[in-house]
């Protein structure tokens, strides 16, 4: 077995929301799609336009900055989510038009409507092979 | 948009029996046995029998195959046609929907809907196990509280309003649920009960979610021109309006999203030939206390950004401008999630017949409005006297 084959890997929980590059450098990204007729773009991809309806769309990285749209914090707890009360859930207005429901788990007292946040992404635990799997959360940004 | 020519060149349809089994907790009955004691009334109040109904339309959510025909069997056995209508809390009031249509076109004469439901406690949507959960459900993302939170917030930083004035609406809910035999809860809250009972998802405390519940309703329809067969004082279905959220891509989105209600209430309105003037009361659909704020903003009854305000001031209780869930609302009457598109509809019927006793609404209403919110689609049905 060679050195490489022995490292661990990273990947998402669930697939489809967010890529996770092979390169253990690069940083993961959420993923979208852009009309290559309108320009729009779309949060989760889409494989026909919602705005112009053709089906010329191609799968693009999204930044994962936006500003809070609104938001909340949530004190019921969802049985078996990783995610524990209190969490707030924002939707963000991403820079590249769309909104996603994102949540924040840390500096809840910062989060405001209109404030900038960011994504990122962190491990929750490991799969079978130890490989570490991820989830991607927002937190205000310039923190 | 519904075309409205043929929409009025359509038999005029009435309710001409309503019936309905005390919301509440039944562990003890089956679908069936809440289903019998619905029809039964509902018969009684028509004076018809099982004959005399032509086709059937059963509103169900978490337990859809063959419940149509299951909780008919209960009462009769005729072969006539029945389907399952399940429109997540929308159900019975798309059963009422299509039983208008299939009549108004004169395919037949009579229709019985029904609307069921038995419901566990705790969230809807909770997932079974970890490794079956969805992403949306691993993050905590996708609880329905939530959806009407995120609105609710967006609201207050709009157009300042305040926490207390969505606990209001709760408030509210339970005064004239407990004028309510039928409702789950008929016991009064007071805004301090409201505001510190245990956080959901904030600004909505545990009194401002509906409850799960159990419970059955329903209503004989039929042609206006065969009523005089019945005893049952008959109120005419005068329009209707339904449809899917549109997408958009900045904003709460889902059947919260902004301007939603309003599109489906003007197709409403446009089809019954009135406008949010002439509503005299209306149902709406507070699975969370605030979805009656942003339904009685795009209902047209208020400025947008003023709904809050407008039940803070009390313009929507029993005796005011516009009388806003006159049988307790989802909060207090229970929401079964089957059975209570019927429920609104029964409320409204008694309030146009002048038989709501303790809670009628005062100055004679001739004219109702019902919404109702089901995942995926909402009806608006307007009801004449």
């Amino acid at each position: 077995m060679t050195e490489a084959t022995k490292e661990k890997k990273r990947r998402p929980i669930r697939p489809g929301r967010f890529v996770v590059p092979d390169d253990p450098k690069a940083e993961p990204h959420l993923v979208g799609s852009r009309c290559g007729n309108c320009g729009k773009y779309f949060v989760p991809p889409r494989v026909i336009c919602l705005n112009c309806g053709k089906a010329q769309m191609e799968e693009v990285p999204i930044k994962g900055k936006g500003t809070i749209y609104s938001f909340t914090t949530v004190h019921q707890q969802l049985p078996h989510a990783l995610v524990k009360v209190p969490y707030a859930i924002a939707i963000v207005a991403l820079e590249e038009g769309p909104s996603i429901h994102g949540v924040i788990t840390e500096d809840l007292d910062a989060v405001e409507v209109g404030k900038s946040v960011e994504v990122y992404f962190e491990k929750v635990k490991e799969d079978d092979e130890g490989n570490d799997l991820l989830v991607d959360k927002f937190r205000v940004a310039g923190k | 948009m519904a075309n409205v020519e043929a929409w009025r060149n359509m038999r005029e349809v009435c309710i001409v029996g309503i019936g309905m089994h005390k919301f509440g907790r039944w562990p003890d009955k089956s679908a069936g046995d809440l289903v019998r004691e619905a029809v039964v009334a509902a018969f009684d109040d028509a004076g018809c029998e099982f004959k005399d109904i032509q086709v059937g339309f059963s509103g169900c959510v978490q337990r859809v195959t063959g419940t149509g025909q299951a909780v008919f069997g209960e009462v009769g056995q005729t072969g006539i046609l029945i389907d399952n209508v399940e429109k997540a809390c929308a159900s019975s009031s798309t059963a009422i929907r299509v039983a208008t249509w299939v009549v108004g076109a004169g395919l037949y004469d009579v229709a019985l809907c029904t609307g069921v439901e038995k419901m566990q406690r705790g969230l809807l949507g909770a997932p079974a196990s970890e490794e079956s959960a969805s992403y949306s459900q691993l993050m905590g993302l996708g609880i329905m509280p939530g959806e009407y939170a995120l609105r609710a917030r967006r609201h207050m930083s709009e157009y300042g309003s305040r926490r207390e004035m969505f606990a209001q609406v709760a408030v509210k809910s339970h005064k004239n649920g407990a004028l309510n035999p039928y409702a789950q809860y008929q016991t009064p809250l007071t805004l301090e009960e409201v505001l510190n009972a245990r956080m959901i998802a904030d600004p909505l405390t545990l009194y401002q979610c509906s409850p799960t519940s159990d419970g059955a309703t329903a209503a004989v329809i039929c042609a206006r021109e065969v009523a005089n067969r019945f005893r049952g004082k008959p109120i005419t279905i005068a329009g209707w309006g339904s449809g899917t959220p549109a997408y958009s891509p900045v904003g709460v989105g889902g059947d919260v999203a902004e301007g939603f209600i309003y599109k489906v209430g003007c197709e409403a309105y446009e089809l019954a030939g009135v406008g949010p003037e002439d509503i005299d009361l209306c149902q709406v659909h507070d699975a969370f206390s605030a979805g009656e704020v942003f339904a009685v903003e795009e209902l047209g009854f208020c400025p947008s950004g003023e709904g809050a305000r407008f039940i803070w001031e009390g313009k929507a209780d029993i005796g005011g401008e516009k009388p806003v869930n006159t049988d307790g609302g989802l909060e207090s009457r229970g929401h079964p999630m089957g059975a209570t598109g019927i429920a609104q509809a029964i409320e409204i019927v008694r309030q146009l017949r002048g038989e709501a006793g303790p809670r009628q609404v005062p100055g004679d209403p001739k004219v109702g409005l019902q919404h109702n919110v089901g995942v995926g689609g909402c009806n608006v049905l307007i009801y004449k006297r």
